[in-house]
């Protein structure tokens, strides 16, 4: 039934009064394919639908003006962007444009979305096309689509993966159920989404200069093990009866994540949504409550989410099955900060926020210029800060653009990823050692000897191993 | 004699980008500056003093964005008062204030309805029209008695009398403390208790 629809709407794509199609009158006609799936599931979804059934005026433009929200294909400025990305739906109706009003662009999209259908009739699927020095990268989820054009001669893998990160941002801001709910009621996602652009926004920003993003892990705070241990008890001693997940966070980095039900782990994805959302909202004082979809977790339900900022940049995070739970959850929140009052720990935390940051030369590592590690086992990864030559923001942007291409090549051999890998440009050399525990690209000058590297390399890993308890979390 | 407590749980409603966030900030922080969309809700606690009761108003920051609406609807759920929220400059946010009037007086008939128009400042220095005819509003409010109010967050005016105001009517209504909300904090139980032990006295020399 949804695939009869798509294509209709497909064949009407021409006609289509694309953003007033909030035809309201629809909603008798709706589908009810997702009645049986689960109760409580499709009372949200009854919910979401009468609501907007109600709702008078829903199309009309309240958002703030964003950057660059004047342009569109018809201005070269906006062509002289160089990483665009595009959301739209199977249907062609747009719904997200990095720069530029969707609405204006509704005709490009159209033209992407025609380009993607063409290959899906050859029952074939477009993942990517290159024109000239541009790149056309798509990750097709039923029912969004979602483009990335740019000329950064990024890796296709790791735009892909960009990708999979917007979408899951869209999702956690409404659950694939609903998403494909909307589509099937003809809705315009949009009215939805409203609000969002800044969540994708900053998730675009992010993966792009993100390093445990890159590698897909989670970066902790650097703490001594007795303050993260006693928070972590802390934590587990503080639980009601519907807090799933307990976090705390310093300067948005992981102190301690706290599994409070028998339940399967936070992906490193889901915990960078949760990171997103946070750096994205304003107001630090109060305490939120806000509905949140982790798509890893459960992609077709919400979960309940308190924060509040219980120290400057110390942010404590209660997840929760129930949407009555607030005052439960802001009970706890008031035990977890006796607790940590009475055992005196606020100071090392919130110092933490400004010390937790560490350069190459506290490693004592010689020659070495920057590294990202990750523990494959854990999924938690760890960089220093960039020190010179990496000041400048060309050159930051250099090196994290280089580590991706390393990356992509040490792991998209077909079978396992490479062992050892070694890299040398006319600016620095890298070098990968990847096993079944961890992971770590190093970068040296150029000009360093493989035997020197070899061997610093080796200090270094002893180094990371001895701090383990204080870069990272324990399993 | 032992000041006594009262909790109040206030929800703010209203369209997305008429100001709900600013009022907030305005009350709490005496600030004003920039807001982004709100995301699901935000819990903030205000003392206030009405004669010698000590009243926390406990004031729920709603996302006005429709995706949330029906999430707002666990926020108001026993709540004590409503302030719906609208842009004086912007008729489309008045239609909006209806829809939420409605949805309150019938999910929660004992509601207080407080109809707030914001922005008060661009009016008052001509820089945008006023949108909405003062009578249409008079009209709702003595429809629903509701009362209401025009505020400017930029420059403070209104906004804590706005909140006196609820603190007052409050206390008048239920000069006992809390007699609906039993959704606040478990420690209201022990409120309650003390207020229902002091009420006789308290309704005597605490209200006017």
């Amino acid at each position: 039934m949804m695939m009869m629809e798509e294509s209709i709407s497909d064949n009407n794509k021409q006609q289509q009064e694309i953003g007033q199609d909030n035809n309201i009158n629809n909603n008798n006609n709706r589908d009810h394919n997702n009645e049986d799936e689960n109760e409580t599931i499709a009372t949200d979804i009854e919910d979401i639908s009468t609501l907007l059934a109600k709702i008078e005026d829903a199309n009309a433009g309240s958002r703030p003006p964003r950057k660059y929200s004047e342009q569109d294909n018809s201005n070269p400025e906006w062509f002289k962007h160089k990483k665009h990305f595009f959301i739209f739906s199977f249907s062609g109706k747009p719904i997200y444009s990095r720069y530029g009003d969707e609405v204006a662009l509704n005709t490009f999209m159209a033209t992407l979305s025609a380009m993607t259908s063409f290959v899906e009739s050859q029952n074939d699927v477009l993942r990517s096309l290159v024109a000239g020095k541009h790149q056309f990268v798509f990750l097709q989820k039923n029912p969004l689509c979602l483009v990335c054009i740019c000329n950064t001669g990024e890796p296709q893998m790791m735009i892909q993966q960009q990708l999979e990160y917007i979408h899951a941002m869209v999702i956690s801001v409404l659950t694939q159920t609903n998403i494909k709910a909307v589509f099937d009621a003809k809705y315009d996602l949009r009215d939805l989404l409203g609000g969002t652009d800044k969540l994708i926004d900053n998730i675009i920003h992010k993966v792009n200069l993100d390093f445990p993003i890159l590698l897909n892990s989670v970066q902790c705070i650097r703490l001594n093990y007795n303050t993260r241990n006693s928070i972590t008890n802390i934590l587990q001693n503080r639980k009601s009866d519907s807090i799933i997940f307990s976090l705390l966070l310093v300067d948005n980095k992981l102190v301690s994540m706290v599994k409070q039900k028998k339940t399967q782990t936070l992906k490193p994805q889901d915990i960078h949504i949760i990171l997103n959302y946070i750096s994205s909202s304003t107001i630090k004082d109060s305490e939120s409550f806000m509905p949140i979809c982790l798509p890893n977790f459960n992609d077709a339900g919400f979960l309940h989410l308190y924060i509040c900022f219980i120290y400057p940049q110390v942010c404590l995070l209660l997840f929760s099955n129930q949407v009555d739970s607030f005052y439960q959850l802001s009970e706890c929140k008031d035990l977890i900060v006796k607790d940590i009052e009475s055992e005196n720990l606020v100071d090392e935390l919130t110092k933490s926020a400004n010390t937790h940051e560490y350069s190459t030369s506290q490693t004592e590592v010689p020659n070495l210029l920057h590294f990202i590690y990750k523990n494959r086992i854990s999924n938690y990864s760890t960089h220093p800060i960039f020190t010179s030559p990496y000041t400048s923001k060309p050159e930051k942007k250099r090196l994290f653009r280089l580590y991706q291409h390393i990356y992509n090549r040490a792991n998209n051999s077909l079978n396992k990823p490479h062992k050892y890998y070694y890299y040398t440009s006319q600016t620095e050399t890298i070098f990968v050692l990847i096993n079944s525990s961890h992971e770590i690209y190093a970068t040296f000058s150029p000009l360093e000897l493989k035997k020197s590297v070899f061997e610093s390399l080796n200090i270094l890993l002893q180094w990371i191993k001895e701090n383990e308890n204080v870069l990272f979390l324990s399993t | 004699m032992v000041k006594s407590k009262i909790d109040v749980k206030v929800v703010l409603l209203g369209w997305s980008s008429v100001g709900k966030t600013c009022i907030v900030q305005r009350l709490m922080y005496n600030q004003f500056g920039d807001t982004s969309t709100t995301i699901g809700g935000a819990f903030s606690s205000k003392r206030v003093s009405v004669g010698d009761v000590d009243v926390l108003l406990g004031i729920w920051d709603t996302a006005g964005t429709e995706r949330y609406q029906a999430v707002n609807r666990s926020y108001y759920r026993r709540a004590n008062a409503a302030i719906v929220c609208y842009d004086l400059t912007n008729y489309e946010s008045w239609d909006k204030v209806k829809f939420w009037i409605d949805e309150l007086t019938t999910n929660e008939p004992d509601i207080e309805i407080y109809i707030i128009g914001t922005k008060l400042d661009l009016v008052k220095d001509n820089t945008e029209p006023r949108a909405v005819p003062i009578e249409k509003v008079r009209e709702l409010a003595e429809r629903y008695r509701a009362h209401t109010f025009e505020t400017s967050s930029k420059t403070g005016e209104n906004i804590p009398e706005l909140f006196q105001t609820i603190a007052e009517n409050f206390c008048k209504k239920y000069p006992q403390g809390i007699v609906t909300s039993n959704g606040s904090k478990n420690n209201s139980s022990v409120n309650l208790q003390d207020n229902n032990n002091n009420g006789n006295k308290k309704a005597s020399s605490g209200c006017c």
